[in-house]
């Protein structure tokens, strides 16, 4: 058996440091670099890459028109010279978690795939060029990998996170077990399938996850800031607004409607508080093959934003493409996704902000300041008191840009809060997905079973949601339900 | 005498295994106490039920009798888990009990190459580590190359009521009492496990107007592949349904101190999914009731099996807990209930293929490995025979893995994780159940059991013929529609909404609202045939004479397609993790492997290993007490070892 994914992930331990080394590993590492690293001029690389040797150069993102991430030096291990005897670069960036989160996005948006735990070394393992002497010293390696990553669990498990995951897994435990002895114990007296209260209590799971989610994420924002979108309709002005917030042009502007066909990604400081801002391509029905690959990456961005600014035009108003981005906004995170995991990344939790440009050309002077004024002529009654905030402002003119950035601040305190108290708690990429697809997974069995489908399909969603939890607390869980099932009901005819 | 095969006992486990070895040609003796009670149903008159009935449809599909047996003597069919998905239906039958070991009479006198020897087994023989006979207790050898035991209760056998308890392994017939000296010699570890059964009571002694009445489902299909619909002479019968009381549960807390449970008499373990009705008064002191069905043991026997209330108390304490029985007032008893203790082999003695690691040419199956149940019993006396044929073949043992059957599950579960109480199947044990259906059986399994040679070519055949109806149907469904007023008219009709552009049949079959026949409906009025005709007609109509039934009874080509479209997005789901699942299973360990030379490896992790010996790193992966660390350890020293020079 070989794997044939090319796996990446961040070598080095957790947190600030001088240096963090971002590692590549598989049959397309170096493809996959090639696209990101350019030379210290910022050229393209020859092809021919010297193995063993060390080079400077610079990590840039090309879907952001090469922007410059980090200056780095890297390393090419030719296969099977390497660690895991395949094609390994190691890009050794400066240690900031922003940084090496940006390089391993990007990476990961480049073709690599997130490596499981210990993969680089269980490939290396299985590549089998380790003769007896060494595996036996690779033996204590592994003991010792397993131990740190127990003691970080144990870490990570005290406190808040030990009580929510423990009472997590008792309460899915219970939940599955009441599933599974219907299932398999079908004559018995028992009212074990009463869906109401399945729902509800895989509900409260679901939510003392998602405020775990919630609060590992609070504490990533505050060490590696909020991330902003600006999407919409095409030539709403989302590029100007974006130049305008930075106070330099970034962004290519121009009155020809999507002018930006890809997202770009810009950082900032304001207040000492850092920000992404992400411009992406316009969102309409009918574009173009170019166009429609910038809006797959937009959604993608969305995906992934703390924070959407929806960009709308005073002067058009409430438009049915409006009306079909938000419903798209406003619901990003419910199902039709299917089992892409990924992708709904912070979706259930980024917050929505509609900002009305180009209020220099209105010639009335009517201009309402909240949602339900603006559109109440417009939208349907329910919009209205959606609660989502409303800015007015003008991009080119300046108007109102200072109200959006404290409101950007305010979110961003919002999101942060409390995020001292759970220091301990901040999640890796890998938690939050493990967590994140468990609620993905709780999400299905709830709507199986409101939607009456057949009970093992909401059996199966809720195995899959207990093995990400196991996968969480560093355990797997085998037998826990029958033996739920006995200890709870009196099955057995 | 001399034989390929010897078999020890004859009851579910031996009865398959026997027939499995003689169908693949061995010459094959069974051993038995007693010829006229082979496959005895020693407890409860029923076959099937979650888990269960999908083992037996498994064994039909490899040849073995179960399915066909039970389908000939039903009294009564029944389809569980209705409520739920067609992936949890099971179904199950009430069978008379005589009935039953007649039809199993019948099998093993039809079947060539196969001798019954009624005696007691006392001892094996072996030359070294390999097996090469058995002696009975009249001091007869029977020479042979393979030795299959299947003992159930009957080893080392002790029977409780109260506080009396005598040697038996079943009621009223003696214990097998050598063989677990034999295989302590052959330095097999055995432990004691318990079960227990209820009493019996006289079918005239009932007031039967005091319980609910459970009809047969005749509609609910076959067990068997092969046996064709239920005759109509096959008259069925009901069971009824009662209730214990409060009053029931103080005569039982009474008589606690006269149990040999809780006066600690029983070492051996009981299975806590079958507990006595004292186990569950005591541990679930807060219900006022616990359920109980009547089921008939014979077609128009006196005998009826109270099923819920297995007990070891002493006699008077049985008759007056089951007086207080609203219905039962004047029950009389025809046997006491009792508790069973017996000798089992902790099955991580085992190998996948049920053979002993101790002893080559040795296989034990059915109860003695910690199972409890018919079918799981049958199930592997099955996998033991034909793997105790394959071996005096000299060819490679047949092991499927758990992604493909019930019984791959089980085995995989015994000889990996062991017993501390009996094992009984259940589908939340089959981590793929989706995909391991009952309906499914034939396609998963057939072309093993063509490979092996287990089935009669017009059985073969018939399951050919079925598989390639069922794919051919999946062809049908990629057939377009296109919008039309009568077939929107009919999409109206079946709550649906109407079509706007052109659609496969198989798009229109993934709505939840429309069934299969909906679906076939749609089509002829595609190809412009009458619906109302069409849909009283059956088979005939557009698709020609081939189409199969229009029907969605359990078990039909449309029953199976219309699940395997529904169901799509779970089923491909699991799909992916089985192809996950199977990646681990191909890294095989060798036999061989020495788990002393991994140096890294922690104690228990090594112990358990070396005592498991698993397969693959996935079957290593299974076993309780091996880290994640000790599996990416044993995979380095995996691929650091010499091959092996024979392979």
């Amino acid at each position: 058996m070989q794997d044939t994914d090319t796996i990446v992930a961040v070598a080095t331990p957790p947190g600030e440091g001088g240096v963090g080394i971002v590692r590549l590993s598989g049959p397309t590492a170096q493809a996959v670099a090639a696209c990101a690293l350019r030379s210290p001029a910022g050229a393209a690389l020859a092809a021919a890459w010297p193995a063993r040797t060390v080079r400077v150069g610079l990590l840039v993102d090309p879907g952001a028109d090469g922007e410059v991430i980090d200056e780095v030096i890297f390393v090419y291990f030719a296969a099977p010279r390497s660690y895991t005897t395949e094609d390994v670069i190691e890009i050794h960036c400066h240690g900031s978690p922003a940084v090496l989160r940006r390089a391993v996005s990007l990476l990961v948006g480049l073709g690599a795939r997130l490596a499981e735990p210990g993969e680089f070394t269980r490939r290396a393992f299985e590549a089998g060029r380790l003769d007896l002497n060494q595996a036996e010293a690779v033996a204590d390696l592994i003991r010792a990998r397993s131990d740190a990553a127990r003691r970080l669990a144990v870490t990570q498990l005290r406190g808040g996170l030990a009580t929510v995951l423990a009472a997590s897994r008792q309460a899915l435990a219970s939940a599955r077990a009441r599933i599974e002895a219907a299932i398999d114990f079908p004559d018995e007296d028992l009212d074990l399938l009463d869906p109401h209260r399945l729902i509800a209590d895989l509900t409260q799971l679901r939510e003392g996850l998602a405020e775990l989610l919630e609060n590992g994420i609070r504490a990533r924002v505050l060490k590696e800031g909020l991330t902003v979108v600006l999407a919409g309709r095409p030539n709403v002005g989302k590029s100007a607004l974006l130049n305008a917030l930075l106070g330099k042009d970034r962004a290519i502007v121009d009155a020809t409607p999507g002018t930006t066909r890809d997202f770009l990604a810009e950082e900032v400081l304001w207040h000492g508080s850092p920000f992404t801002l992400v411009d992406t391509a316009g969102l309409r029905a009918d574009a173009g093959e170019v166009e429609r690959l910038g809006m797959e990456r937009a959604r993608a961005k969305l995906a992934e934003a703390d924070v959407v600014l929806f960009v709308l035009e005073a002067t058009a108003g409430w438009t049915p493409e409006d009306r079909a981005i938000f419903a798209e906004l406003s619901d990003g995170d419910g199902g039709g996704s299917g089992g892409g995991g990924a992708g709904d990344t912070n979706g259930h939790s980024r917050s929505l902000v509609l900002v009305w440009n180009k209020i220099d050309l209105l010639d009335t002077g009517w201009r309402p300041t909240r949602l339900g004024e603006a559109t109440e002529t417009a939208a349907p009654g329910p919009f209205a008191a959606s609660g989502v905030p409303a800015l007015w402002l003008s991009a080119t003119r300046g108007d109102a840009l200072d109200e959006l950035r404290a409101l950007l601040r305010e979110r961003l305190r919002e999101r942060a809060f409390g995020a001292e108290a759970h220091e301990v708690l901040a999640l890796t990429i890998r938690h939050e997905q493990a967590l994140q697809s468990c609620c993905c997974e709780l999400d299905r069995a709830v709507s199986n079973l409101g939607a009456k489908q057949p009970v093992e399909l909401a059996a199966l969603d809720l195995q899959r949601a207990s093995r990400f939890l196991g996968e969480l607390a560093g355990e797997t869980t085998s037998d826990a339900v029958l033996a739920e099932i006995f200890n709870t009901f009196c099955v057995g005819k | 005498m001399q034989a390929d095969v010897v078999v020890i006992g004859g009851g579910h486990a031996g009865c398959e295994a026997a027939l499995a070895a003689a169908r693949m040609g061995m010459r094959t003796i069974l051993v038995t106490h007693d010829r006229e009670r082979l496959a005895q149903m020693s407890c409860n008159p029923a076959i099937g039920g979650p888990g269960k009935s999908h083992i037996v449809r498994e064994i039909d599909v490899l040849g073995g009798m179960m399915a066909r047996a039970a389908d000939r003597v039903a009294l009564q069919y029944r389809l569980l888990n209705r409520s739920k998905g067609p992936a949890v239906w099971s179904l199950r039958v009430q069978c008379p009990i005589s009935g039953y070991c007649a039809a199993a009479r019948d099998f093993v006198a039809r079947q060539e190459r196969l001798l019954v020897v009624e005696g007691d087994a006392m001892d094996l023989v072996a030359e070294g580590p390999v097996i090469s006979g058995i002696r009975l207790a009249s001091g007869t050898e029977l020479a042979a190359t393979a030795v299959v035991v299947t003992t159930g209760t009957f080893l080392g056998g002790r029977c409780f009521i109260g506080l009396r308890s005598f040697s038996a392994g079943r009621w009223e017939e003696p214990p097998s009492v050598g063989l677990t000296a034999a295989l302590v010699r052959f330095g097999l570890q055995v432990g004691r496990l318990k079960t227990g059964t209820p009493p019996r009571l006289a079918r005239q002694s009932i007031d039967w107007e005091r319980f609910a009445e459970q009809p047969s489902e005749p509609e609910a299909g076959r067990f068997s592949y092969f046996t064709g619909p239920l005759p109509e002479h096959q008259r069925q019968y009901c069971c009824h349904v009662g209730y214990t009381t409060e009053h029931t549960h103080e005569i039982i807390r009474a008589g606690l101190d006269r149990s040999p449970l809780y006066a600690g008499m029983i070492r051996g373990v009981g299975p806590r999914y079958c507990p006595s009705i004292e186990d569950k008064v005591v541990r679930f002191p807060d219900r006022s009731r616990h359920q109980l069905f009547l089921e008939p043991v014979e077609r128009d026997g006196d005998m009826i099996y109270p099923n819920g209330i297995s007990t070891s108390l002493p006699e008077d304490v049985q008759l007056a807990f089951v007086r207080s029985i609203p219905g039962l007032e004047r029950a009389e008893l025809m046997r006491p209930g009792y508790a069973v203790e017996y000798d089992f082999v902790q099955p991580t003695q085992l190998r996948m293929d049920l053979g002993t690691r101790a002893i080559r040419g040795l296989y034990l199956a059915g109860q003695i490995n910690g199972t409890t149940g018919y079918e799981e019993a049958a199930g592997q006396g099955l996998w033991a025979g034909i793997n105790a044929a394959r071996y005096c073949q000299g060819a490679p043992a047949y092991v499927p893995d758990r992604s493909r059957c019930y019984l791959a599950v089980m085995i995989d579960d015994l000889v990996t994780r062991g017993c501390d109480e009996p094992y009984r199947m259940f589908t939340s044990r089959a981590e793929h159940r989706l995909a391991l259906r009952f309906d499914n059986a034939h396609v998963r399994l057939l072309d093993d059991a063509q490979h092996l040679g287990v089935l009669a070519d017009a059985d073969r055949a018939l399951l050919e013929a079925q598989r390639e109806r069922l794919a051919r149907e999946r062809d049908h469904l990629g057939k377009r529609v296109h919008p039309r007023e009568a077939i929107n008219a009919r999409l109206v009709v079946a709550g649906s909404a109407p079509l706007h552009a052109a659609s496969s049949l198989d798009e229109l079959l993934a709505r939840p609202e429309l069934t299969y026949m909906d679906v076939r409906d749609i089509e002829r009025i595609a190809s412009g045939v009458d619906a109302g005709a069409a849909s009283s007609g059956g088979g005939e109509g557009a698709g020609g004479d081939d189409r199969p039934e229009v029907s969605i009874a359990p078990g039909s080509i449309g029953f199976q397609v219309q699940m395997e479209v529904k169901y799509r997005g779970y089923i491909n789901r699991q799909e992916e993790e089985i192809a996950r699942f199977r990646r681990l299973e191909a890294r095989q360990i060798p036999g061989s492997f020495d788990y002393g030379r991994v140096t890294g490896l922690s104690i228990e992790s090594r112990q358990k290993l070396a005592a498991v010996r698993p397969l693959s790193l996935g079957q290593a992966s299974r076993i309780p007490g091996v880290t994640p660390a000790a599996i990416a350890l044993l995979s380095v020293f995996l691929k650091a070892q010499p091959r092996d020079p024979r392979r």
